[in-house]
């Protein structure tokens, strides 16, 4: 084993080879590390066509649900509607018609007319069949 | 140096090439920083790196070329953060102070001496200081040092005795003294 002394004004010159062999010697980790494997990374798998475009598959799905069921409740009520945006159902009042089957309000003067055609004729009104005497 | 993918090895593959030229990923590291807690940092994260390679897939056809290159990008990379954490001073103007404890005293000679060859090692070339670390530290002759650089052995040779010979005029100016028991 060599011993390394620092000697001012020495004339003997310095083994540089023994010198920087220990030097390396002393610098080089003892014992050498090994290897230590990692834990098992998940591999990151290369991106197919649907799983890049997954989300947006999704949210179209979404919204078309959304549009398929907004129309199939709309078609439970009437398309018509007032100006207020209730239905105009004053033409059903006093019916005993169910409003689904109510008919469309008439005009006043046709709705009289219409009104009186089950009437039977009463007293001088009704139109003689009979010959004069 | 070009990858393809394929199956990944068996890790004692890995461990054979990791046992090949570890020594030498650090050797390269040392070289640049004269510090072998960070060479010994920076060897891992090579072959971290290169695990992960492989786990992915990816064949490297030279993995020798491949940790040696990674190895010298992190050591530079190293240098960048290290300007960030020191100022224009790096750690190794810090007269090589590392470790908090305290010396005993028969090392302390040693360690004086060793601080002078750090110092003198620092005046070299990188180029040289690779050339001393892996004939010193690991031991390997001209044509083994000459395939870890990929240069001529001659140019080894010739660099290799001008680096010694500056080191030894400088280390006599310094005073420094061989001794054997």
């Amino acid at each position: 084993m060599s011993n390394m002394t620092m000697m001012p004004n020495d004339e003997q010159r310095p083994d540089v080879d023994v010198l920087l062999h220990d030097y390396f010697q002393s610098e080089l980790p003892r014992p050498w590390p090994t290897f230590q494997a990692p834990k098992q990374t998940r591999v990151k798998q290369p991106e197919t066509v649907f799983a890049r475009y997954s989300g947006r598959i999704v949210l179209a799905a979404g919204i078309a649900l959304l549009l398929a069921g907004y129309l199939t409740v709309a078609g439970y009520f009437p398309a018509r509607q007032g100006a207020d945006g209730l239905e105009d159902v004053t033409g059903q009042i006093g019916s005993k018609d169910s409003p689904s089957k109510s008919k469309r309000p008439l005009p006043p003067g046709k709705a009289d007319h219409q009104q009186n055609d089950h009437l039977e004729p009463m007293g001088d009104a009704r139109p003689s069949n009979r010959r004069p005497d | 140096m070009k990858s393809r993918r394929k199956q990944p090895p068996h890790q004692a593959d890995f461990e054979e090439i990791y046992e090949r030229h570890s020594r030498e990923v650090w050797a390269l590291v040392y070289a640049r920083w004269l510090n072998a807690d960070i060479a010994l940092d920076i060897m891992q994260e090579t072959f971290l790196r290169l695990w992960r390679q492989w786990q992915e897939g990816s064949e490297i056809v030279n993995p020798r070329a491949w940790v040696l290159r990674v190895a010298r990008n992190l050591a530079e990379d190293h240098a960048k953060s290290a300007f960030r954490r020191y100022g224009t001073q790096p750690p190794q103007t810090m007269n090589g102070v590392e470790g908090r404890e305290i010396l005993p005293l028969d090392g302390m000679a040693r360690d004086e001496t060793f601080g002078q060859i750090r110092k003198e090692m620092e005046q070299l070339a990188p180029a040289d200081r690779e050339i001393l670390t892996l004939r010193y530290a690991l031991e390997y002759d001209t044509s083994q040092i000459a395939e870890v650089l990929e240069i001529n052995p001659t140019a080894v040779h010739m660099r290799l005795s001008r680096a010694r010979q500056r080191l030894a005029e400088r280390l006599t100016a310094q005073g420094v003294k061989e001794t054997h028991e």
